[in-house]
């Protein structure tokens, strides 16, 4: 083992005795964060070109344009529709799962990985062991320093199983409830819609 | 000279004493004896000369002696002297013979430490074939009991010279070495210095064929190949150098540790078959789920999910009242599921709302399981596969127990080795479903989206007809 100076090495020199497995892990993590990433971001921005109900129907009815998602659902509504009541509510129901596919996307990806990730933790663990209990079987219990690296090869994968999982599970989980929530609000607004359509 | 009187005197009474028997005048009697006395005299006087002669015999035959006496005894002097001399020397002389034992005993001690030295370099070395005659040498002389001669010091250096020159070398020759099956074969060797060997097995003048690493096999007094398959990358290396297109080599630089740990290290089939009977569940598991992905890969790719293009040309047609050809455009593209979900609307034109809805329905009903097929099965595999490895591992660990509860827990290492063989099929296991889940739920994402977009289509189909187009009766699309 080198001493190693910089915490540069120190990172490098943790994850080389995880052995192969780690690399793995860090790939996978490093999918999971971007699409995390990806997903909160694209949410911030639903949320962030939203505007309430009552300027949306202020503003649609002084015929100036509606940013974001509202607008583009006004549009497609308006240019499809055929003022019939039942027909109206199952375009815009048509028209809202466009947008209920495009934000529930990812999130059961990220929610997979993140379940995928102590596996191959527990993977990099047996992997580990096994090279252990291989020392032992060739050296007997006497050579601690090469029995330590298979042990800490396994203990550092589960590790950083657990360290990549734990936060993708939580961030999964958050990005879910946001789309619940994300996915209601466009419900209601869509209800509103053909109220406020159905009014005038 | 007392003696003599004595004598002389005695002789005297004996003649006077049958003498005095006689009457004989005092007379005659003197006179005889005066004779007597005379003669007496006379044999006194030469009893006296010879004494003298003798005397002066013996007194010269003494100063003889004493000359002699004297002349010994410088002789004897002189020789004293000499003797002690020679103790001296002898002294000294076995004092520089112990001294010269020593030496030559440390002397004959280093060359054995030195012999013996060099048949532990030789016997480890790769040089040593090319110098057969130098190694025989070299063990006798670490092994012999007599005293080395000069040669043997200059065979014990030159050797060590020849060592010296040869690990400063690479050489490349034909000859014979032991085969990685343990067979004596004739191929194409590559010494680098005495720190690692390469064989590759071909016939003369042909490229190719296998290579590897050699060891030098001191019993059969060849080099022999490392047990065990090299590595690809590694095997390409060494034959694009000896091809000669490349000046790069693998090394190892621990003098063989490392290639011995190697070859006893575990090849994928090894590993395999070290896990255990359920190994072979947990890679059927693996197979059957690779053959479903790559079906249902195929299926889905086929499909677009982009329908939206077919879908306004089928708005457009079906707006303007051209039904044949609306059936036309959903029967060539009879395996997208969106024109089936349409063909179905079409078939219900006439009818009322509720039965144009169920019709539809039925139809996207009807899709999704050909779209799901396999995706349950795939997502049962999956579950499967972690199991069967657990099962193995316990199965495993059972029998180690077993093990011990017969012979105890004297050595670990027996059983450790029977724990690393359980834990590969959790390995395995793991390693099979990890891979099905990620495939299972990007699978089922696809299905998902499908099954939205026909949803999707299906509405604005009911939207289009509730309208009343179809009939050539829609009013103009703005």
């Amino acid at each position: 083992m080198f001493v190693s100076s910089g915490w540069f090495e120190q990172v490098v020199s943790y994850f080389d005795a995880g052995g192969c497995v780690t690399v793995l892990l860090m790939g996978l993590s490093i999918w999971m964060w971007t699409l995390i990433i990806v997903k909160l971001k694209e949410i911030y921005t639903y949320r962030r070109t939203e505007i309430p109900l009552n300027e949306c129907f202020v503003r649609l009815k002084q015929g100036r344009d509606i940013p974001g998602w509202q607008g583009q659902l006004i549009k497609n509504f308006v240019s499809r529709r055929s003022f019939e009541p039942e027909i109206d509510q199952k375009l815009l129901h048509t028209l809202a799962c466009k947008y209920y596919l495009a934000i529930e996307r990812h999130i059961k990806t990220i929610l997979v990985l993140a379940g995928t990730a102590p596996l191959l933790g527990l993977m990099g663990t047996v992997t580990g062991m096994i090279a252990s209990f291989e020392v032992i079987s060739l050296f007997g219990t006497g050579n601690a320093k090469a029995l330590s690296s298979g042990i800490s090869e396994a203990l550092i994968t589960t590790q950083i199983g657990l360290i990549v999982a734990i936060p993708g599970l939580f961030m999964g989980n958050f990005l879910l409830r946001r789309a619940e929530q994300l996915k209601a609000r466009i419900k209601r607004f869509c209800n509103s819609l053909m109220v406020e359509m159905m009014s005038s | 000279m007392n003696h003599t009187i004595f004598l002389v005197s005695l002789i005297v009474c004996f003649w006077t004493l049958p003498c005095f028997g006689k009457n004989q005048t005092w007379t005659e009697v003197s006179a005889r004896v005066q004779k007597e006395v005379n003669q007496i005299k006379l044999e006194t006087a030469e009893t006296k000369e010879i004494i003298k002669k003798e005397r002066a015999a013996l007194l010269q035959q003494l100063a003889r002696l004493k000359k002699a006496v004297l002349r010994e005894e410088k002789k004897f002097n002189r020789l004293k002297g000499q003797f002690e001399t020679l103790l001296k020397q002898e002294e000294k002389e076995r004092a520089q013979l112990e001294k010269e034992v020593q030496e030559t005993k440390s002397l004959e001690g280093i060359v054995r430490a030195v012999a013996r030295d060099a048949n532990k370099l030789f016997q480890n070395s790769l040089i040593s074939p090319e110098y057969p005659q130098y190694l025989q040498r070299i063990e006798r002389l670490s092994e012999a009991k007599q005293f080395p001669s000069f040669e043997d010091v200059q065979a014990i250096v030159e050797s060590l010279f020849a060592y010296m020159k040869a690990s400063g070398r690479i050489r490349q020759s034909r000859e014979e070495f032991i085969g990685p099956k343990g067979i004596r074969i004739r191929g194409e060797t590559l010494r680098v210095g005495d720190i690692v060997a390469f064989y590759r097995q071909n016939k003369d003048g042909e490229s190719g064929g296998s290579v590897g690493f050699l060891r030098y096999d001191p019993k059969q007094r060849l080099l022999a190949a490392y047990s065990g398959d090299t590595s690809w990358s590694v095997a390409r290396a060494i034959r694009k150098y000896l091809e000669g297109n490349s000046n790069v080599l693998p090394l190892d630089l621990s003098g063989g540790a490392i290639l011995e740990r190697l070859s006893h290290s575990k090849g994928i089939k090894e590993w395999l078959l070290s896990g255990g009977f359920l190994v072979w569940p947990i890679l059927l598991v693996g197979l059957t789920a690779f053959v479903l992905v790559l079906e249902r890969l195929f299926f889905l790719a086929r499909i677009k999910a982009d329908t939206d293009e077919i879908m306004q040309n089928f708005n457009s047609l079906f707006s303007q009242g051209l039904l044949d050809k609306c059936k036309e455009l959903s029967a060539t593209n009879d395996r997208v599921p969106v024109c089936k979900v349409l063909a179905a609307g079409l078939a219900h034109l006439g009818a009322g709302k509720d039965v144009l809805e169920n019709a539809l329905h039925e139809a996207i009903i009807k899709e999704i399981p050909r779209l799901e097929r396999f995706l349950p099965t795939l997502s049962v595999l999956g579950a499967i596969a972690p199991l069967m490895g657990l099962l193995g591992t316990v199965t495993g660990i059972i029998d180690t127990f077993q093990v011990i509860t017969f012979f105890g827990t004297s050595d670990p290492r027996m059983m450790s080795g029977g724990i690393s063989e359980a834990l590969v099929t959790t390995q395995l296991g793991l390693a099979v479903a990890i891979p099905i889940m990620l495939m299972h739920h990007f699978l089922e994402q696809k299905v998902d989206r499908l099954v939205a977009d026909m949803e999707e289509k299906s509405m604005t189909l009911t939207i289009s007809i509730m309208k009343g187009e179809g009939h050539g009766l829609a009013p103009e699309v703005k």
